[in-house]
């Protein structure tokens, strides 16, 4: 039976995310980097914090990270949620320090502490074409 | 450029519209309401407003033109910055006051919240937009990361993890409040008791949020009328209410969370010392605090960032009764947005006011001279005021 909510889809076409996006279809987390100082940062900006830059290119990153901080939902914001409660947001550190968020959907959410390491996977779904970044517990 | 003098300032009017679930009216009516009750408790006419800071969503300075019957207007703001917009709209309202760029600034704050508008509501009814809206919808909104009780979770739980900070304090918040509500005939849980068996039973919605750490949503509106406070005094009406300081504060990365360097960073660590600074007060010398309070935990983390304390020790602040009426530190003496309403922060101000005029009722703090006042905001803006009799 399909669900008839929309999952909140993200813009995969917006230039500031196509790279990322783009990313995670072939399994990698790509972050921003600017093209003039080396900067890394995340989210996307259209300038550089360090120099203001405005040209970039996007890194691969290792796929291994450390829980920063976490969030497990026990009523969901949106109806599209719901079946996948209690459901866990893991914002996953790296080692460089760039953080980025993702779902930990089907893991044990009693699991998910700070100080937790993780491993990215990557989550095709094929009605909209998005490829979604779970984090992981490593066993 | 010489900076703010203390008590240049005086809140010299206040209203409130009744505090309800379920209107008939809009939030504009109810913006009126309130602004209207503000300049006849300031004992001045509607139509003399010369200034206006609109806090609210909704409202333009043409609509308080029309509802007021302003016929001067010199000077108009809208401040965005969620619930710390009404302190920062005092804020900003007594520095035009001091310039002169306006005599009688009318400051406002109101949503028919309950009625039309429920945070959260992306699937239907109008879109509540943050600030960072491309973050939001491309890195948080597709991965379940939509409500604000589950950005703070991301601040709490990483406060926990960093400090092993006592899982009591919020209780003790939740508690505290709605006890002080019951003191209030104007608090929508005026009525409804809270055990301590009710906190621990309430559902977990987000970690570590239950049910009832979080505010009310509520309809209903506030405002303030700031003058000169030698205006006021001259005007012979209710005796003014001065305001020692106010400050404004933004953290790193004021639309992010997730990358803030330091996620326990918020503006009101950087407006606090300001304040004090330009009030030429100690902290242990205030008689009250009216802390905002969307979520039991953000009033824990905003003492500690003010300075009451270090990280990870509110909640022993907290305890043994410090912050109740006849503590050492009486705190959200009127309920609060726990269970008062959820006024934006505005009500906090106008019970400031009331404790300073000594009409506050059961909830009255003895010898009330000096207090504090905070909002906070979107993702850790704040705002901060000083205000004594």
């Amino acid at each position: 039976m399909g669900n008839p909510v929309q999952r909140p889809l993200p813009d995969i076409e917006d230039p500031l995310y196509q790279a990322h996006f783009q990313g995670l279809k072939d399994q990698q987390l790509r972050v921003q980097q600017c093209d003039a100082c080396g900067q890394l940062q995340w989210p996307p900006r259209d300038l550089c914090k360090q120099c203001h830059g405005d040209r970039f290119h996007w890194p691969v990153m290792p796929d291994q990270a450390v829980v920063y901080t976490y969030s497990v939902v026990y009523r969901a914001p949106h109806p599209w949620f719901k079946e996948h409660l209690p459901y866990a947001i893991v914002v996953a550190e790296l080692e460089n320090g760039l953080r980025l968020l993702g779902n930990a959907f089907g893991v044990d959410v009693e699991k998910i502490q700070c100080g937790v390491r993780v491993k990215a996977h990557f989550q095709h779904d094929e009605d909209s074409g998005v490829c979604f970044l779970r984090w992981v517990p490593k066993q | 450029m010489s900076r703010y003098q203390p008590d240049t300032a005086a809140i010299a009017g206040i209203g409130e519209t009744e505090y309800t679930r379920g209107t008939d009216k809009s939030g504009l009516q109810l913006l009126m309401e309130a602004s209207l009750k503000a300049c006849a408790d300031a004992g001045i006419e509607s139509s003399a407003v010369d200034g206006l800071v609109m806090t609210s969503r909704v409202g333009t300075n043409e609509d308080f033109v029309a509802g007021l019957g302003i016929t001067d207007l010199k000077f108009h703001a809208h401040i965005k910055i969620g619930g710390a917009s009404p302190v920062a709209g005092l804020h900003l309202a007594c520095h035009a006051v001091a310039s002169g760029i306006a005599e009688r600034v009318l400051v406002s704050a109101g949503r028919n919240a309950y009625s039309s508008m429920r945070l959260g509501a992306t699937d239907s009814g109008p879109r509540v937009v943050w600030p960072g809206d491309d973050i939001r919808r491309n890195l948080e909104y597709p991965y379940g990361m939509i409500a604000p009780m589950q950005w703070y979770s991301l601040h709490a739980n990483r406060w926990f993890h960093e400090t092993n900070a006592s899982r009591e304090g919020m209780a003790t918040v939740a508690l505290n409040t709605r006890r002080h509500a019951h003191l209030n005939p104007r608090a929508w849980f005026r009525d409804r008791p809270m055990s301590r068996e009710d906190y621990d039973a309430s559902p977990m919605l987000v970690t570590p949020f239950k049910l009832l750490d979080v505010c009310l949503e509520t309809d209903g509106a506030a405002a303030i009328l700031v003058t000169r406070a030698d205006a006021a005094r001259r005007a012979g009406g209710k005796p003014p209410v001065y305001v020692a300081a106010t400050a404004e504060g933004h953290p790193d990365s004021p639309d992010d969370l997730s990358n803030r360097p330091d996620i326990l960073g918020m503006g009101i660590g950087k407006a606090a010392p300001r304040a004090l600074d330009i009030a030429g007060i100690r902290l242990d010398e205030l008689d009250f605090a009216e802390i905002y309070d969307c979520f039991t935990f953000i009033v824990l983390r905003q003492l500690e960032e003010i300075g009451f304390c270090q990280r990870g020790e509110a909640p022993d602040f907290v305890a043994n009764g410090r912050i109740a009426l006849g503590g050492e530190l009486p705190l959200n003496t009127h309920g609060g947005l726990l269970s008062q309403a959820h006024i934006s922060g505005m009500n906090h101000v106008v019970e400031a006011v009331r404790q300073l005029r000594g009409d506050a009722g059961q909830a009255q703090v003895a010898g009330a001279h000096l207090g504090l006042v905070t909002g906070y905001g979107d993702f850790g803006d704040g705002a901060i005021a000083i205000l004594h009799n």
